[in-house]
């Protein structure tokens, strides 16, 4: 069996732009979107069992309605410019990359971002300067 | 005090939301403040399991510990005694507890995943056309908090004087 360790495809230029989905309208507050939607999540066992391995990367869509693709719950959805997330994080010292998602064409994987288990500090700034420059559609 | 002059609390749309989205929302803004209002005679304990408890979290995502909860309320309570600390926003993330209180561009964020000692304080500004202003501190005391929530609080004093400073500049 052949493994693909990603689906990292050709980078996004800068003047594209990305959606993620907000689920549920507590991650809002005052119209800020909170840091939760731009963290990987860690390693964790599923209601049924199923052992899910660390995020490596944040799924966007390439549109709002890919954004809501394959989710129950969608309270609203953000927008980024690609620009924006290469230079903020640059700026603060990540090296984060915008792909396309070689498996489904509707979406883009956002990659460089930090997890928690690994770099909480890192975790933390990414994702909260992520959602201070997510707009809110 | 009136719920329209609670400090820490953003009353007016932040700069990436757009206008209509808030406008949108207004009919909802009175029983906002009103909600705000009542929960305002809420002590933070009471606030903060209640969104605790009732938060969305994902499908097998691990829940806050007791002590992550119980030793961040104490914390706050502490610096409460002290100053005027408002109800804060209530984030979770994979067991980590999340207190932030905003002030239009700052936001201060109260971390806590058990003990005292794994706590932390993330300061934010957003800077527009630039990246963002952050820091992140590990040791924290209640002392570090409550300077924290002034420094949170002084933004709209500094954003004062440096327009008085145009105004003379010009």
């Amino acid at each position: 069996m052949v493994t693909i360790e990603n689906p990292f495809g050709p980078s996004l230029p800068d003047d594209r732009k990305i959606y993620r989905a907000i689920p549920y309208e507590q991650m809002i507050t005052h119209g800020r979107i909170a840091p939760r939607i731009f963290m990987l999540r860690p390693a964790h066992l599923t209601n049924d069992g199923k052992q899910l391995e660390d995020e490596t990367w944040l799924s966007f869509g390439v549109d709002v309605a890919s954004a809501k693709q394959g989710l129950s719950t969608v309270f609203t959805v953000c927008e980024l410019l690609v620009g924006d997330v290469r230079s903020h994080g640059a700026k603060l010292g990540f090296t984060l990359e915008i792909s396309e998602n070689l498996f489904e064409p509707n979406k883009v994987c956002v990659h460089g971002v930090p997890i928690k288990t690994k770099d909480e500090k890192g975790a933390h700034i990414v994702a909260r300067e992520l959602a201070s420059i997510a707009k809110v559609l | 005090m009136s719920p329209f002059k609670k400090p820490y609390t953003a009353t007016q749309s932040p700069v990436n939301v757009p206008k209509k989205l808030w406008l949108a929302r207004s009919s909802t803004t009175f029983a906002r403040l009103h909600y705000h209002h009542v929960e305002h005679g809420t002590d933070i304990k009471t606030h903060v399991t209640k969104q605790v408890k009732n938060y969305p979290y994902d499908e097998g995502e691990p829940r806050p510990t007791e002590a992550a909860l119980t030793n961040v309320v104490d914390f706050v309570e502490k610096a409460a005694a002290r100053v005027t600390v408002s109800q804060p926003a209530v984030s979770i993330f994979y067991g980590e507890i999340e207190f932030s209180w905003a002030n239009d561009r700052r936001t201060v964020s109260l971390l806590s995943k058990g003990d005292v000692a794994d706590m932390r304080i993330h300061q934010h500004e957003v800077r527009p056309g630039d990246a963002g202003w952050h820091n992140y501190i590990s040791a924290i005391t209640v002392e570090t908090f409550i300077d924290s929530l002034q420094w949170l609080e002084s933004f709209g004093v500094e954003r004062s004087h440096s327009k008085e400073t145009e105004i003379l500049m010009a």
